[in-house]
């Protein structure tokens, strides 16, 4: 009994190989490949994220010069403050000054010196505030590891007498040995979903999530496919890129919760979760939902500065007016930080984010294929998994660090329907790889004669809560075909072949909402441009008050 | 300034050394790390055999042949020297010789669906894999072992620091790979 993958080909193939545009390569090509794709892209987030920094940073100015001033106005009273700190304050303000004037008075642009000084002077601030930030967050979680949520969702140890868990546990053993790490802990959750995640903390100490469906719908060699997956992943180093990876988001989160910590108790809480884990309190469970309190107050509309702010328009009276109007120069600046991290996400880093972790899985698929030596275990696997759906209530947050997405992938719905007639036929049994095959064949036959279309599902998944587009999982028809290059003979649910028609009308639909989009972009760009001038005005206004008022305090 | 070139070529090609020597090192340790996993997972099949033969001695006292084949060849494979080449052949030996056996187990029907029997059927499954698998690694290791040690450059590091090929672990004859034919 040699691995599945040296057995399979010495007998004869119950079925034949099905014809298509095949390129095979082999998985260490195909690793390589993906290897070189994930640095390429992870350069791209790179400067996508420095990108965004600039705006954000022009946001965050005005407060933080306005807070300056009112340090150094606090302190004048108890000790000198040097004349050079004044100096170059009215320095930075005359030379921001003679740029705005630029724009108002049509006055001639200030010397290039005065302009990079100026927006040195502006821009510098927040983007070291934010890099130090995010430094900070990416240690503080690195430590705590990935996706520790999925263990407080009722993960329980598998049970060694119950022959499927005790099943599960060997073939992680099995599998550990071929990638020549250490065996991980296995944990079993018990829900009516088919999906399964590595977490932890780095490539020694990694936990394999498996949930019971997927065991039961699973013989030993999708199983270990699917652990080989994971494992492979973890040994490449994905936990880890996915903690930089959500350390983006929990930074930008930081800021917002640090701007709404004065105003309510929600922000208070994640702030005093995270300080218990710089105080290595509680475990990788807690810092994941800390994470996830931190990621939730980039959400439209979830925070505490806006549920004041709904209260007080709530009751009438002069009180609660003269709140909410004190108020509204921060809830100005929370609102236009918010919706300028929304549009520059949506926009520019995510897409780029979602594409490189999509490359980590297809280099997990590789590594899969090399440690079982059998490309048809993992590409019936996902197929399996297809047909259970993967959606594990709860684990919305690490939704990324699971083989598939919550919807698996979509499948052909004929292929679909064919599968559940299959079951209403004979309950309680899941058909063999032959009949699945067959199933294959004739939709891949039928295909030929007409198309079909392959309706794209939308995956609830992190990009969610961040209101991006872009699914962090690479859809089932392009896995299977790439496993098909590294020699599965499983092409179900393989792309649809376009026609040179479809393709005409792909791209005219494309030059034709293309000025719309561009329209769009436009416009969310204004807004953004918008944003900042008014948080400048507004902010100003409020400092100037705050000063005005803390003079006349003798 | 002049002076500084071929100092900086001197130091770059004196870190190039220290790294291929240190990658090589590395690679070295992880083949007999590997090494060392098949002996765990053979001496881990060793210890399985006994149980097997025990839990099945009840049901087919008239099997002695196949009994006795597994036993001897058990003793032969924890005998065999410690060099990859005789340590395979006796290996394989027990290979087929357990295929055997398990080929026999399917035979009676009431012994194939004990408890007992499914849960020590699954272990040695198990622990086939873990053979095969921990072969596997060894064998992509000392390939990435001797890829690393014979290609230029830094077979100009491995020749003068002696680090020599290693050994596949490689099934011998065409007989390992076939599947048994068993007539009861």
């Amino acid at each position: 009994m040699t691995p599945s993958g040296e057995n399979a080909h010495s007998f004869e193939q119950p079925w034949a190989p099905i014809p298509g545009p095949v390129n095979r390569t082999s998985f260490f090509e195909a690793q390589r490949r993906n290897r070189r794709a994930t640095w390429r892209l992870s350069l791209f987030c790179l400067l996508a994220i420095l990108f965004t920094g600039i705006p954000l940073s022009l946001i965050l100015a005005p407060p933080l010069y306005g807070l300056l001033l009112l340090g150094l106005a606090l302190a004048k009273r108890y000790a000198a403050v040097p004349p050079e700190v004044w100096q170059t304050l009215v320095q930075i303000g005359s030379s921001v000054g003679a740029i705005l004037n630029h724009f108002s008075d049509n006055k001639p642009l200030p010397p290039l010196d005065v302009l990079t000084y100026a927006a040195a002077a502006v821009l510098l601030p927040g983007i070291v505030i934010q890099f130090f930030m995010w430094l900070g967050i990416r240690g503080l979680f690195l430590r705590a590891g990935a996706g520790g949520v999925l263990l407080t969702l009722g993960a329980r140890a598998p049970n060694e007498q119950d022959l499927k868990e005790k099943k599960l546990v060997d073939v992680a053993a099995e599998m550990a040995i071929a990638s020549g790490l250490p065996a991980p802990k296995v944990m079993l959750l018990d829900v009516d979903a088919g999906n399964a995640a590595v977490v932890g903390g780095s490539r020694k100490d990694a936990t394999l999530v498996v949930t019971r469906r997927l065991l039961d719908g699973m013989d030993r060699e999708e199983l270990q496919a699917v652990v080989a997956h994971l494992i492979g992943s973890a040994g490449n180093g994905d936990l880890h890129i996915a903690m930089t990876m959500v350390s983006v988001y929990q930074a930008f989160g930081l800021l917002t919760t640090l701007i709404n910590a004065p105003f309510g108790p929600r922000a208070r809480r994640a702030l005093w979760g995270l300080m218990r884990i710089g105080f290595r309190r509680g475990g990788a469970a807690e810092a994941d939902q800390v994470s996830e309190m931190l990621t939730q107050s980039l959400q439209a509309s979830s925070d505490d500065l806006e549920s004041r702010m709904d209260k007080a328009q709530g009751k009438a009276g002069c009180f609660s007016n003269a709140f909410s109007l004190v108020m509204l120069p921060f809830f100005f600046f929370n609102f236009s930080l918010k919706v300028t991290m929304w549009v520059f996400s949506f926009l520019l880093f995510e897409p780029p984010l979602a594409w490189m972790w999509r490359t980590r899985r297809y280099l997990a698929d590789a590594t899969a294929v090399q440690l079982t030596r059998n490309p048809d275990g993992l590409a019936q696997a996902l197929q399996r998994l297809a047909e259970m759906g993967g959606f594990i209530p709860g684990g919305k947050w690490a939704s990324h660090l699971f083989v598939v997405g919550e919807h698996g992938g979509s499948m052909p719905p004929e292929l679909a329907r064919r599968l559940q007639a299959f079951r209403a036929e004979h309950p309680g049994q899941q058909p063999t790889r032959e009949q699945m095959m067959a199933a294959a064949r004739e939709v891949m036959a039928q295909r030929g004669a007409s198309q079909f279309e392959v309706r794209p599902v939308r995956e609830e998944t992190l990009e969610k809560t961040t209101g991006g587009a872009v699914s962090f999982h690479p859809p089932l028809a392009k896995r299977l075909k790439r496993l098909q290059a590294l020699g599965a003979h499983y092409a179900a649910g393989g792309s649809p072949h376009k026609t040179p028609r479809q393709r005409a009308v792909l791209a005219l639909l494309l030059l034709f909402f293309s000025p719309l989009i561009l329209l769009v972009v436009g416009l969310l760009l204004t807004v953004v441009v918008m944003l900042i001038g008014l948080n400048f005005v507004f902010v100003g206004i409020a400092f100037a008050i705050i000063l005005a008022l803390v003079r006349l305090i003798p | 300034m002049q002076n500084w070139i071929p100092i900086g070529v001197a130091l770059a090609v004196v870190v190039y050394i220290i790294a291929a020597f240190n990658r090589l090192v590395s690679l070295r340790y992880r083949v007999r790390d590997a090494w060392a996993q098949i002996d765990v997972q053979l001496k881990r099949r060793h210890d399985l055999i006994p149980n097997l033969v025990n839990a099945v001695k009840g049901y087919m006292d008239h099997e002695r042949e196949v009994l006795e084949g597994v036993t001897r060849a058990r003793q032969q494979a924890m005998a065999a020297a410690s060099d990859v080449n005789s340590v395979a052949a006796a290996e394989t030996a027990l290979t087929l010789a357990t295929r055997k056996f398990m080929a026999v187990v399917e035979a009676y029907p009431a012994l194939r669906a004990s408890e007992n029997m499914l849960a020590l059927q699954e272990e040695l499954s198990s622990t086939e894999n873990r053979i095969a698998f921990a072969r596997q690694f060894y064998n992509d290791s000392v390939m990435e072992y001797n890829t690393a040690r014979s290609t230029f450059p830094r077979n100009l590091v491995a020749a003068p620091f002696g680090f020599r090929p290693a050994d596949m672990f490689a099934l011998e004859d065409a007989g390992a790979r076939a599947v048994p034919q068993v007539k009861i």
